[in-house]
């Protein structure tokens, strides 16, 4: 089941309140609700204003819409992606509908909702950059979307970046790329090799190699080099990562407390951290030794799910993403314990939101 | 009928004129856009709800004017914080039932906040200067007797040029027009000049730090945080003139303040009023706008060496400044910083130069004055400059081309 948090303004959660700030869920007795809950939907992304469900082969909006809001609209696909394997995600501009099968785009503009642009996807690689033979048909298997960045990965690993999808050289990193994220305007990824690259812009901190300059190309986060990565999530301006011991690490900006992390003997000030950063958390000043299992960045909040099934929510939480009272917790600095999910099994944010899920499968691929 | 219903029927006389300007967001996204029509077209659909909304598009405004660098954020976002600011406002004095001194001040606040990340609209540019002066005029003047004792603290003795090892600026009496363009403007040479702003009624008015309070003291500003702009702790703070003058003019337990750089006469015209520009920025090559800053701060605020692409007048109406100046061609001498953020600004602090680290500067020869009331310092464009406040002290610059 899915257990969320936070902005509601446009009815994307359903409900009538316009912050959720505790975790909660659907009734399934609910009428309304009954989408979420049916046997094959899935959450599959959540922008500002709207969710995307997908049930079978078919998706919903949920939200805002067509400038309309509360609104519970089956998305009108091109006819050339029935029954193919559809990935979608968005943006408050446009909708963008991947094709696995085919490597084919559609970019649906939500102005005018029978806008719609196809783009196909060369997923050929320059040769002289790839000297690895690569199987010729290479499909997507993830796209990753914030605000005006996209990011795609394919199964051999390659990435591209842009809505017009143009080839990123990754050859130089270590091992094969098996995940990507993207923030509002710094891009992350993951190899199977445990290590982590980041590039885009590092204004405030973002890329974590210590210092603010802007970066072409994927570039090793030096200080996680020797620990083995095995998860990354992005925000606005900031990252985690997650070690294959459990640890957490930080780094962006902070400004209001989204690393989660808790100056000792100076509880006031929120300090941005321009490297990775080793995360403790707290349970009334009592070090929690646990093992995170899961991660997740909003814009200017971050999740974490412990092994424990306990979920722990710090930064920004005026939408009520964090999962706490709004009035008593407007930013949370240190992880909060804020709800405990039997057995959470993932976790997912949208920019001002929070979801447990709880069941494998309600996670989208 | 009660003031805030009149306050809000003036305000809302604007609603018309903001509703063209939505034409100006056209790029705006549909579900914003959408929002912010409903609720303009129709304020009675105004309600605790919509202003929970209206809010939100104003922080998703917020965090979309953070992507990217400040200067090349797209028009149509900082234009959509000053309509949502607008339609803030009118909800916000529609849901109050009085005109307290708390909805007044929230009223500024959310004002200042449209000013400070908005951008005028072609529809009605002074839209929201509009809104503060009519609520403005509907303040009754509170007189605050709290701090009144303070006017300027006189400063310690200045250090003088002979300690620095300077080469003193050289002062004039209200020079001529055409003398001060012949022999400082064309020939790029520093000068102090005297009795040119006597007439300023800053000069008497601003002494007292209460006029700052009791004229503006419920407006938001942006201060500067930390000794100065190179430190790792740097930052700025959004607080109100009040805030800043009881707690960083008066007292400074914390970091030093600095209200710096700053275009407080754009946003508080009835200080234009104590000060006008001098006649030497007409000499301009460009028919741009004198650009005026307000740099407003407690003993010890400090300009790290730098140089501005500008002509700079630099008019100082309360407390003292000592200044170091060098020519371009020092440049070699002073170690700029390799970051490209600040390859404007040395890493030499002229007051205590680490001749070790910086061996090359003893070529330097630095050029030295302090400043004090009613002096003005023109510092030709390129010029390296370090301004460190020696009391309490207001200066006014003006930059032009």
């Amino acid at each position: 089941m899915y257990y969320f948090t936070g902005s509601n303004l446009f009815g994307q959660w359903i409900t009538k309140e316009n912050i959720i700030d505790g975790f909660r869920t659907f009734s399934e007795t609910d009428e309304i609700d009954c989408l979420f809950c049916e046997k094959n939907a899935k959450l599959v992304y959540i922008s500002w204003s709207y969710n995307i469900i997908q049930c079978n082969n078919e998706f919903y909006a949920i939200g805002a819409w067509n400038g309309l809001e509360n609104q519970c609209e089956k998305i009108a696909l091109p006819d050339e992606c029935m029954n193919s394997d559809l990935s979608l995600v968005g943006n408050d501009y446009r909708l963008v509908v991947v094709n696995r099968n085919t490597n084919t785009l559609w970019l649906i503009n939500l102005e005018h909702v029978n806008d719609v642009k196809k783009i196909k996807f060369d997923t050929e690689v320059p040769i002289e950059k790839e000297p690895k033979k690569l199987k010729k048909v290479d499909s997507i298997l993830k796209v990753a979307a914030c605000n005006d960045s996209f990011l795609f990965l394919t199964t051999e690993g390659v990435v591209y970046s842009g809505l017009l999808p143009s080839y990123v050289d990754t050859s130089h990193c270590l091992g094969r790329v098996v995940d990507v994220h993207c923030g509002y305007e710094h891009c992350i990824l993951l190899t199977d090799a445990g290590e982590v690259y980041t590039w885009g812009n590092g204004r405030r901190l973002q890329l974590g190699h210590g210092d603010v300059n802007i970066l072409d190309s994927p570039t090793i986060v030096e200080a996680l080099s020797g620990i083995k990565v095995k998860k990354i999530a992005a925000g606005g301006w900031h990252c985690l990562a997650l070690s294959e011991f459990g640890d957490l690490y930080a780094w962006g900006w902070n400004d209001t407390g989204q690393l989660g992390i808790i100056e000792k003997g100076n509880k006031e000030t929120l300090k941005s951290c321009s490297v990775p950063t080793l995360v403790d958390l707290f349970d009334d000043d009592v070090e929690i030794m646990k093992n995170v299992e899961d991660i997740a960045c909003g814009s200017r909040h971050s999740a974490v799910l412990l092994e424990d099934d306990t979920v722990w929510t710090a930064g920004n939480n005026k939408y009520g993403q964090l999962g706490l009272s709004v009035d008593k917790h407007p930013v949370v600095q240190g992880f909060k314990k804020s709800f405990y999910c039997k057995s959470g099994m993932a976790l997912m944010c949208g920019l001002w939101s929070t979801v447990v899920i709880s069941d494998q499968n309600k996670i989208a691929k | 009928m009660a003031v805030n219903a009149e306050v809000f029927e003036k305000i809302e006389k604007y609603r018309p004129k903001v509703i063209i300007s939505l034409q100006e967001v056209e790029d705006l996204d549909v579900t914003c856009k959408s929002l912010l029509q409903r609720y303009l077209s129709n304020t009675e659909l105004i309600n605790s709800s919509a202003v929970v909304k209206i809010q939100a598009v104003l922080d998703y405004m917020y965090e979309q004017v953070n992507i990217g660098n400040w200067k090349e954020v797209k028009l149509f976002l900082r234009k959509t914080i000053t309509i949502t600011s607008y339609l803030k406002l009118l909800a916000h004095i529609k849901c109050s039932t009085e005109f307290s001194d708390s909805v007044i001040k929230e009223s500024f606040k959310i004002i200042d906040i449209g000013l400070l990340f908005g951008c005028p609209l072609e529809a009605e540019p002074k839209l929201l200067k509009i809104c503060a002066s009519e609520i403005n005029s509907k303040v009754v003047p509170a007189v605050n007797s709290q701090v009144s004792e303070i006017s300027a603290i006189p400063s310690e003795l200045p250090t003088n040029a002979i300690k620095f090892n300077a080469v003193p600026v050289q002062t004039i009496d209200c020079p001529s027009m055409e003398y001060f363009y012949k022999n400082f403007i064309l020939t790029e040479t520093p000068v102090v000049l005297e009795n040119c702003i006597d007439h300023w009624p800053a000069l008497s008015k601003w002494t007292d730090q209460n006029y700052f309070i009791n004229l503006a003291g419920f407006r938001t500003v942006s201060i500067e945080l930390g000794s100065k702009y190179t430190d790792q702790d740097w930052t700025q703070k959004l607080m109100t003139i009040g805030e800043f003058v009881k707690s960083h003019i008066y007292q400074s337990d914390g970091p030093t303040g600095y209200l710096a750089q700053y275009q407080l006469f754009d946003q508080i015209p009835e200080l234009r009023d104590d000060i006008s520009e001098p006649e030497y920025c007409c000499f301009s090559e460009h028919n741009e706008p004198v650009d005026i800053n307000a740099w407003y701060g407690p003993k010890g605020t400090v300009s790290p060496l730098h140089h501005d692409p500008k002509r700079n007048l630099l008019a100082q109406v309360v407390g003292e400044k000592q200044v170091f100046l060098f020519s371009p061609t020092d440049s070699e001498f002073l170690y700029a910083h390799e970051h490209e953020l600040l390859n404007n600004t040395a890493q030499v602090d002229p007051r205590r130069p680490d001749l070790e680290k910086y061996p090359k500067y003893q070529h330097a020869k630095p050029h030295y004055c302090v400043l004090r009331p009613g002096q003005m310092l023109f510092i030709p464009p390129k010029w390296w400059h370090f301004i460190e406040s020696l009391s309490i002290s207001f200066s006014v610059s003006f930059w032009w081309e």
